[in-house]
């Protein structure tokens, strides 16, 4: 029985209170398990050159409370022998930029083309946004959205592509390591596009 | 003709699975392209040969 100041309710505002995504209702609540997502933002898809030594982080919307199984890139064109990736997510720090590291989920190789993911098993996240990071040891190829159709960055406000296109994610150019806490010192990543770091969908919770 | 691939799955660093995946021809193709636009993009303007330019528009082409 639900009751709001002692009354109890009744009906459809009953039934409205009782589905807890009434307000909330979009097609990206409801992702296939077992296959990735992005968080949103989507667009086509191109691929794109990333330098070594950078961090890159990309706004992630997760729709609904879900729990990930996997974090992946996908290497069309490899770099050197040897060399790795990593990545991570943030929380947002309530301002639109990474704020609190919530996992490192460590390295992928990148010396060869193909999907390279990391087992994040029973990761779950919360509504809301959040940043997925990859921080680079060379410099490879890897698949990306060219022009999403809207960024939490809203759009570009500067320079010659200014109303022409949305803001990306922010980068970093710092030495290869563990991901620091927090990630500080980020500049806007006004001219490149998304990074694809996908998640699997193990559940809709 | 499709070629079969392995998505490599790690976890604390280590390779821990390898599941097989399809790749069509193409998806070989843009992945082809992608190639030739890093080899010749890192070449001198006068080091590239007619044919090299005529590669390089194709790939530019397909995976854009």
């Amino acid at each position: 029985m639900l009751k709001l100041a002692g009354e109890v309710i009744e009906g459809q505002l009953a039934d409205h209170l009782a589905e807890l995504d009434a307000h909330t209702r979009n097609a990206e609540e409801f992702i296939k398990v077992n296959q990735y997502e992005l968080g949103g933002y989507h667009s086509t898809f191109s691929t794109t050159a990333v330098a070594a030594d950078r961090i890159h982080a990309i706004p992630f919307h997760v729709n609904r409370k879900r729990t990930y199984q996997y974090a992946a890139i996908y290497v069309t064109v490899a770099g050197s022998a040897g060399k790795k990736a990593r990545l991570g997510i943030y929380a947002d720090d309530g301002t639109i930029l990474p704020g609190a590291l919530i996992e490192d989920w460590g390295e992928v190789a990148i010396d060869s083309t193909g999907l390279k993911a990391i087992d994040i098993t029973d990761r779950q996240l919360d509504k809301g946004l959040y940043w997925v990071v990859m921080h680079t040891e060379d410099a490879f190829t890897l698949r990306i959205r060219t022009a999403a159709s809207f960024s939490p960055l809203g759009i570009r406000s500067t320079g010659g592509a200014a109303l022409g296109g949305v803001e990306g994610g922010y980068f970093k150019d710092t030495a290869y390591a563990v991901l620091p806490d927090p990630l500080t010192g980020l500049a806007a990543l006004s001219s490149l596009p998304f990074i694809n770091i996908a998640l699997m969908v193990k559940s809709n919770d | 003709m499709p070629v079969i691939r392995y998505a490599q799955i790690f976890k604390d660093g280590q390779l821990i699975d390898s599941q097989p995946y399809e790749v069509s021809d193409e998806e070989l193709a843009l992945e082809n392209a992608d190639q030739v636009i890093k080899r010749l993009s890192a070449k001198a303007d006068n080091e590239m040969t007619t044919p090299e330019m005529a590669q390089f528009l194709k790939a530019l082409a397909r995976a854009r």
